[in-house]
């Protein structure tokens, strides 16, 4: 930043970059149009990225004339259409196994549900289960009653085992 | 064929065949232009531009029409070239290699009946010593640059591309054009 003899503006590089691109605002490029007639530095500088900016293009376009582009677009069209091959192949690979859909649910569906039923293959706790045994005496009777989750004993007398006991005894008298 | 960008865009989301074509055919040099500008090596450029193309193929479908379908194409350009760039073998390579090799038979070729054998080695010698100083800017700086200067694209679209500020593009390219000037100083008045 600096200012030149008779001229009452700075030097601002970075506008001038601006004012070279065209993105300046209205009062930059007063302020710079007021400030280039007397100040060479800043002309040259303006000069220099017309150049490079033409040198850019330049080295760009060699490149572009030794790069051949329509080469890679051709190999970027067999690319894809080899790509395209091959997912076709795949799908023709598919066509059959797709006959084989319902068979394959078929079976899925036998071994879920159909061949546990017949091996009675129940899943563990959700069936009730009871394991009963029971003792018939001539007084009383036990019935042991189990599921997964409860022993239960049950006892009971038999009235009438005890009215004819009490005959018995009455008879023995 | 000279389908506009909307009926462009819809065959292409169609995945039409021809629109893929169109689509190469009218960006293809654009694309390679950037490429170069950021990697700076011809045989990776054609990698970028092929993989380019076949990214926004493949993306198409999210192209909501918001940007016009040649900026979309530079972001990807951008983004595939910057992570060309970060691959640190490549880097090495990069950083590594003469810069004789790097002309790669793209530099006009001495005896011509065009040029005077001095005018065109004291070309080369310009377009050497440009190359270099190029490498020699910072990715961003060098990315900016090369959208300001062979695409001639606004501060705003770099700034939309590249999502920064209008402000950091303006900064950066007047660093880069620094860089370059004082690069450059001795064949000021060749160039």
């Amino acid at each position: 930043m600096k200012t030149t003899p008779g001229n009452p503006t700075r030097c601002d590089h970075e506008q001038l970059s601006r004012y070279h691109d065209g993105e300046a605002t209205s009062q930059e490029i007063r302020r710079i149009e007021a400030h280039l007639p007397h100040c060479p530095d800043c002309r040259n500088m303006l000069a220099d990225f017309d150049r490079l900016g033409h040198l850019m293009r330049s080295h760009g376009e060699r490149a572009l004339a030794a790069a051949d582009t329509s080469a890679v677009m051709q190999r970027l069209l067999t690319r894809r259409q080899q790509r395209r091959e091959a997912f076709a192949g795949w799908r023709n690979w598919f066509k059959p196994a797709r006959l084989f859909l319902p068979v394959t649910v078929t079976v899925l569906a036998l071994a879920i549900y159909i061949i546990p039923q017949s091996f009675k293959i129940e899943p563990h706790g959700q069936a009730p289960s009871a394991i009963i045994n029971s003792f018939t005496g001539s007084v009383t009777s036990v019935m042991l009653f189990e599921t997964p989750n409860t022993h239960q004993t049950i006892i009971w007398f038999k009235e009438d085992s005890t009215a004819k006991g009490e005959n018995d005894a009455l008879q023995k008298i | 064929m000279a389908w506009d960008e909307p009926t462009l865009v819809a065959l292409l989301k169609q995945g039409h065949e021809g629109a893929f074509e169109e689509l190469m055919q009218r960006y293809r040099q654009k694309v390679y232009l950037i490429a170069y500008g950021i990697t700076l090596d011809p045989e990776e450029s054609r990698d970028i531009v092929q993989e380019g193309f076949l990214k926004a193929f493949q993306n198409i479908s999210r192209f909501e029409g918001r940007a016009r379908l040649v900026t979309w194409l530079h972001r990807i350009t951008v983004n595939q070239s910057l992570n060309w760039q970060r691959r640190w073998k490549r880097r090495l390579r990069w950083h590594h290699r003469p810069i004789e090799s790097e002309e790669d038979g793209e530099s006009i070729q001495l005896g011509t009946d065009e040029y005077q054998a001095e005018v065109l080695h004291q070309r080369r010698e310009i377009d050497q010593a440009y190359h270099k100083a190029l490498k020699q800017l910072p990715d961003d700086a060098r990315t900016i640059y090369v959208l300001k200067e062979t695409e001639g694209l606004s501060y705003a679209e770099i700034a939309r591309i590249l999502n920064i500020k209008k402000g950091t593009v303006s900064s950066r390219l007047f660093y880069a054009r620094q860089r370059l000037q004082k690069a450059l100083k001795s064949y000021r008045e060749s160039i």
